[in-house]
């Protein structure tokens, strides 16, 4: 210890310190270099993987996917496409305990703001995608929300599929709202006593997972 | 065939070393977060407008029993995507839902006025997640754009510029300038360049290229596309529809037009958009589809939101230099003295909290009878802080590089190293990795917006505090803003020759040794050989100097 009261380091242990840092500040960028490689590959893999994709492209999935999904970075962006096609609405008929029945449909140009409007338009949308099973959970819990906003005794829903009006039909006269181009889909009649019922069994399940 | 082989293992290590370079040169260049700071309030608003509209039906998405329930959430999530989709939605009790979509809204709004922005940014993004997870089949465009936003704005210096966080800044560097006696004018925050901006910039326009050009790709898979009636029937879906465009069913041209023109503009955005000639033009057309799907669909917030990104792709110069003309607009700049005393604290708190609030330095604090040290401080707030004592590079722009060999024999003769670039983007990379450097720019083939672009932002921004020498067309000088001009920055009009562009070169060293007399670029003694002392010493010619007619330029 000199008269200062501080130790001076040894050339070779400043040098060693020295190159130990180097080391690690090489490390490092090495290890941002991969980092950033590899978000480059996870969010070229989301698109990649919407069907029809390789093997290839899928097993790049199954590799980035926990990252992708963990920050909802899995998108396919396949905006409008391969078609832009007709548009789905949810309708339903309330029926209430004196008897009175009421119509409805979402979403519906009430909706405001626009962004809720399309909030609702998306629910409809992923109805109509999915099949089956799904599909029958799915209109159960439309079925659910339905009659509690109404405090309705039972609900009627359908899905009613609004198909496109071709440039031909509106030179010929016609227009976008013609009734044939409406199709509805029955997708079931719901009691509130039933909805609650197993709502009740549906929620002890999810507590007890 | 062993020296065959060593060339070209040499050409091909070359090579490498190059595509290395480029690479870091891409990723590792340290970026101002101006631009990044604007998206982060426009963004912010975003984020905080989607969580606030959530609220409006907060039961029905959230609550256990909504429109799709909990249940069936996790279902969809365990059987279908994939179990990292998380959300903390799932632990939060029903009872405790609205105090918690209060929680979000406030450091969503804290994000957007950038407030504690490192912290704020990291949990909009975990709401943004959330929100969209749990209402998983609510999400469309805009949740998906405003969370990639979000995510680069976590990683860049979103809260430099344009936030409370910079308010506080200020506000404390000026109380403890005045505390110490020392008049305040401008304040200067120090170099804010950092490579995390520069890496979540290019992030952001990567990933843009991502979704335009999946976009693009899986439009071709549908026929519509092809045979031009896309346009058609993207408009004549009644449930999206906010203006009745049935007219345009009676000019088909039209819709094919733009149906094909989409298809175009998004196979190609990402490539066309790194070239400096098609950028503004497909940033252009973009805005212009996004607006059209704006007014037509009515997706505004997805529209505004796909546009937000776009002001990545432009230089921090840019961006700063637009706003700037209309906050001269909005504020006024007249200087106003303002006397403090440092022994009282109420005017200390007054006089920081009015130049916290000062956008254009107006007021000057004059703090116990002594004004601030204007040269002192304007050279701490503008001059870069990694200028060297001599320059060490010529960069020489010109629209064929080519045509710089005629002045080779010239400046070879100064020895100073020099290399040749062939645009704005080009120039801007070489200045930021030279900076010791000197820039002739000669824009005589450049086009009207280059040119506009030169003059408007790059002379008087990201080159303030090199020499320079311009060279114009007279014609082109119509955009020249001379008096914002520094005299180190030199303009010449075309046609003049080598000889020319030297003197005016001395000019600019001489008249920027004299500004920054600390950061002295002084040039090899040889570098004016041949030139006469006494013209370079006499006054400077006014801007604009016809040259010869035996000319290498033009």
């Amino acid at each position: 210890m000199n008269k200062s009261g501080i130790t001076p380091m040894r050339s070779g242990t400043a040098d060693s310190t020295a190159s130990e840092r180097g080391l690690l500040k090489r490390i490092g960028f090495y290890a941002l270099n991969l980092a950033i490689m590899f978000h480059l590959v996870a969010i070229c893999a989301a698109p990649l993987s919407v069907s029809p994709s390789s093997e290839l492209e899928q097993s790049l999935w199954d590799f980035t996917a926990p990252y992708v999904q963990l920050l909802y970075q899995n998108n396919g962006f396949h905006y409008f496409a391969p078609n832009p096609e007709g548009a789905h609405t949810v309708h339903y008929v309330v029926t209430y305990k004196d008897g009175k029945t009421e119509r409805g449909l979402f979403p519906h140009r009430g909706i405001w703001p626009r962004l809720l409007y399309h909030r609702h338009l998306m629910l409809s949308e992923n109805l109509a995608a999915m099949e089956g099973e799904r599909r029958e959970r799915m209109a159960r819990d439309f079925a659910y929300q339905v009659c509690k906003s109404h405090g309705a005794e039972r609900v009627t829903l359908s899905l009613v599929r609004h198909d496109i009006a071709m440039r031909e039909r509106i030179i010929a006269g016609g227009s976008l709202f013609d009734e044939d181009l409406y199709q509805e889909i029955p997708l079931g009649t719901f009691t509130w006593a039933d909805l609650s019922a197993t709502s009740s069994v549906n929620s002890v399940a999810t507590a007890t997972k | 065939m062993g020296r065959l082989i060593s060339h070209l293992f040499g050409e091909f290590r070359g090579y490498c070393n190059e595509v290395a370079e480029a690479w870091n040169r891409f990723w590792f260049t340290p970026r101002d977060p101006y631009a990044l700071c604007v998206i982060r309030c426009l963004v912010g608003w975003m984020t905080f407008y989607t969580i606030l509209v959530w609220g409006i039906e907060l039961e029905a998405f959230f609550a256990p029993h909504s429109f799709n329930s909990a249940a069936m959430i996790q279902d969809h999530f365990k059987n279908v995507e994939g179990p990292y989709a998380l959300s903390f939605w799932t632990w939060v009790p029903e009872q405790w839902m609205h105090e918690v979509h209060y929680l979000c809204l406030g450091v969503t709004f804290c994000f957007m006025i950038g407030l504690f922005t490192r912290v704020s940014s990291i949990l909009s993004l975990i709401i943004l997640i959330s929100y969209s997870y749990r209402a998983r089949f609510a999400n469309y465009g805009l949740d998906q754009i405003v969370t990639i936003l979000t995510l680069y704005l976590c990683i860049g210096n979103s809260g430099e510029y344009l936030s409370i966080d910079r308010l506080i800044k200020r506000y404390r560097i000026a109380k403890s300038k005045i505390r110490s006696g020392e008049g305040v004018w401008q304040i200067s925050h120090g170099s804010t360049k950092t490579v995390a901006t520069n890496i979540a910039t290019r992030l952001m326009q990567f990933h843009y290229c991502v979704i335009y050009m999946a976009a693009g790709l899986g439009k071709l898979f549908g026929e519509s596309w092809w045979d031009g009636s896309a346009m058609w029937r993207g408009l004549a879906i009644a449930e999206y529809q906010t203006l009745d465009m049935t007219w345009l069913a009676y000019y088909p041209w039209f819709t094919e037009f733009l149906t094909h023109l989409t298809i175009a503009w998004e196979v190609s955005f990402s490539f066309l958009v790194w070239r400096p000639l098609t950028k503004n033009w497909m940033l252009l057309l973009g805005a212009g589809m996004h607006f059209g799907i704006g007014l037509m669909l009515g997706m505004w917030t997805f529209a505004t939101c796909m546009m937000f990104g776009y002001l990545s792709f432009y230089e921090p110069e840019q961006v700063r230099a637009f706003l700037r003309y209309f906050r001269n607009l909005l504020f006024s700049s007249e200087q106003k003295m303002i006397e403090v005393s440092s022994s009282s604290a109420h005017s200390i708190t007054a006089a920081a909290l009015k130049k916290t609030f000062d956008p254009t330095d107006r007021y000057v604090l004059v703090v116990d009878g002594s004004p601030p040290d204007f040269e002192q401080e304007q050279t701490a707030e503008e001059t870069p802080s990694r200028v060297l004592p001599a320059i060490s590079r010529l960069i020489m722009l010109d629209y064929d590089t080519k045509l710089f060999r005629k002045f080779d024999p010239i400046i070879q003769k100064t020895g100073v190293p020099f290399s040749c670039v062939s645009s704005l983007n080009q120039l801007q990379d070489a200045i930021e990795q030279s900076p010791d450097s000197i820039v002739i720019a000669n824009l005589g083939n450049f086009t009207d917006q280059e040119v506009q672009d030169y003059l408007g932002s790059i002379l008087p921004l990201a080159l303030k505090f090199y020499p320079s020498v311009t060279l114009l067309r007279s014609s082109q000088a119509q955009w020249l803003e001379q008096e914002l001009l520094e005299d180190y920055q030199r303009i010449l009009i075309l046609p003049c020759d080598g000889n020319d562009v030297l003197s005016e070169l001395q000019r600019a060293l001489l008249f920027y040794n004299d500004k920054f007399p600390g950061v002295n670029r002084q040039v090899p003694s040889h570098f004016f050989d041949g030139q006469k002392q006494d013209s370079l010493n006499s006054p400077p010619e006014p801007i604009g100097f016809q040259g010869p007619l035996d000319t290498v330029f033009d």
